[in-house]
């Protein structure tokens, strides 16, 4: 498992309480029901947090399953 | 089961949110609308009867004027669907209303998911794309969990998609709610030290009376320009206490040094939740590029045109779960214009002024207001 995904697994198995077998590419709201509007909130300041990232709130409209995060994120800290 | 494709419905959301001019606009919208219409009238049998009843087919329907409408009323104690019931995640519940009987919306996780994302690109539309910290105007369970929601917290917690952080500043005691003066005071000086980092919002009853009208009367004021006040729900009984939109404008700025055009009036009603309306920079609301406003005559219930008042009739196609596309409200207002709003967004622009005479009261700040000690 690459360091990001690693991380990202990290932080939503913290933020949404599940144990971190349970997340993979595809998991999304529709998966884990602790994934609401809040708890995508909370998601989101935590991978900014963990990556020093800046995510802006259209860009986390988007982040809709574990795969797109993961894809943000590599974009994000690239170089 | 795997989600439906909504073809019109999708071509329609992927444009700009108020960048087309009418010609523009209506051909995707209409052909939106007829197709969600014709999936309403296809799974949902109560809404098949009243269409039928009222000799509507959606395959006769040639303007946006011709679309039959449900009053708001037909949602009360009867969970309309064109889902399949165990496709239903989630109920919002409107305020409980002075007759108790409260307006149920079944959403799929379609509907939902859509709703959101439509509510989330309204708000920063209006509010800019930065995340700021949240002076929540509510007690700290409003931003609770739970499979049955009130309308209230779903707004609140809806509205923080954009939060870095919330803080609340209402406690409840013995059933009763109560501004926490000091805490609120503390967090209006720590956002006097960044304003443009901060936004404070409120149900508009209680930003009014429970803070604005209290500031003013114990003479404290603050240095807030370049924070937002964003505030929703129920004019009625400010309405009743000789408040208007414009005082309530002109108070914030005095009392909070608020910029007028910061000041953001949502306006949004529990049958099309997911739609919100919030007043532009010049202080007027507009239907973005997924929804419509038509005014009819309250008695004859004819289309009137631009300055007359009526009842406000919203069309939208954007619940697929429930059919809430074509709503009357009980809510009287005027259309001003049509895409020549100088803040630039294109669409209809209207004002709404209240409610009509015989409503119940409702909206979430109008029934909170009532829990107040």
């Amino acid at each position: 498992m690459s360091d990001i995904r690693e991380k990202c697994t990290k932080v939503m198995s913290k933020v949404f309480e599940v144990d971190a077998s349970r997340i993979n590419d595809e998991t999304s709201p529709d998966s884990l029901p602790q994934w609401d509007s809040l708890g995508h909130v909370q998601m989101v300041l935590g991978l900014e947090k963990m990556f020093s990232i800046k995510i802006s709130p259209e860009e986390g409209i988007d982040l809709e399953t574990f795969k797109m995060i993961v894809d943000c994120i590599e974009k994000k800290t690239e170089n | 089961m795997g989600f439906m494709y909504y073809k019109k419905l999708d071509k329609l959301l992927s444009q700009s949110i108020y960048g087309l001019k009418s010609e523009d606009k209506y051909p995707v919208f209409i052909d939106a609308v007829l197709e969600v219409t014709r999936h309403h009238y296809e799974k949902c049998k109560p809404y098949r009867r009243f269409c039928e009843k009222r000799m509507f087919n959606p395959d006769s329907f040639s303007t946006l004027d011709d679309l039959t409408y449900l009053p708001t009323s037909l949602f009360k104690d009867v969970l309309l669907l064109s889902v399949p019931e165990d496709e239903v995640f989630r109920e919002i519940k409107s305020s409980a209303t002075s007759t108790g009987r409260s307006s149920r919306i079944g959403l799929d996780k379609e509907t939902s998911r859509r709703q959101s994302k439509c509510f989330n690109k309204v708000v920063l539309d209006r509010i800019g794309d930065d995340r700021r910290e949240f002076i929540v105007l509510d007690e700290s369970s409003s931003l609770g969990k739970g499979s049955v929601v009130t309308a209230r917290s779903s707004t609140i917690r809806s509205l923080l998609f954009c939060s870095s952080e919330a803080h609340t500043c209402i406690v409840e005691e013995n059933g009763q709610l109560r501004l926490d003066e000091n805490k609120l005071d503390t967090l209006l000086k720590m956002a006097e030290k960044n304003p443009g980092n901060f936004i404070i919002f409120g149900f508009t009853f209680i930003l009014y009376i429970h803070v604005i009208q209290k500031l003013l009367e114990s003479g404290k004021k603050y240095e807030l320009a370049g924070a937002k006040i964003l505030h929703i729900g129920g004019w009625k009984k400010l309405e009743s206490a000789k408040v208007t939109p414009e005082k309530l404008v002109s108070d914030c700025c005095e009392v909070l040094g608020v910029l007028k055009e910061d000041i953001v009036d949502f306006y949004g009603f529990t049958e099309q939740a997911g739609l919100i309306y919030p007043t532009c920079e010049e202080g007027v609301r507009h239907t973005p590029v997924w929804a419509d406003v038509i005014v009819r005559d309250p008695l004859s219930l004819r289309s009137l045109p631009i300055r007359e008042e009526g009842l406000l009739q919203f069309i939208t196609p954007i619940q697929t779960s429930y059919p809430g596309h074509s709503v009357l409200t009980e809510d009287v207002g005027y259309i001003i214009g049509v895409d020549e709003c100088s803040c630039g967004r294109k669409g209809k622009t209207f004002k709404v002024v209240g409610r009509a005479e015989k409503a119940e009261v409702r909206g979430c700040g109008d029934i909170m207001g009532d829990k107040f000690a």
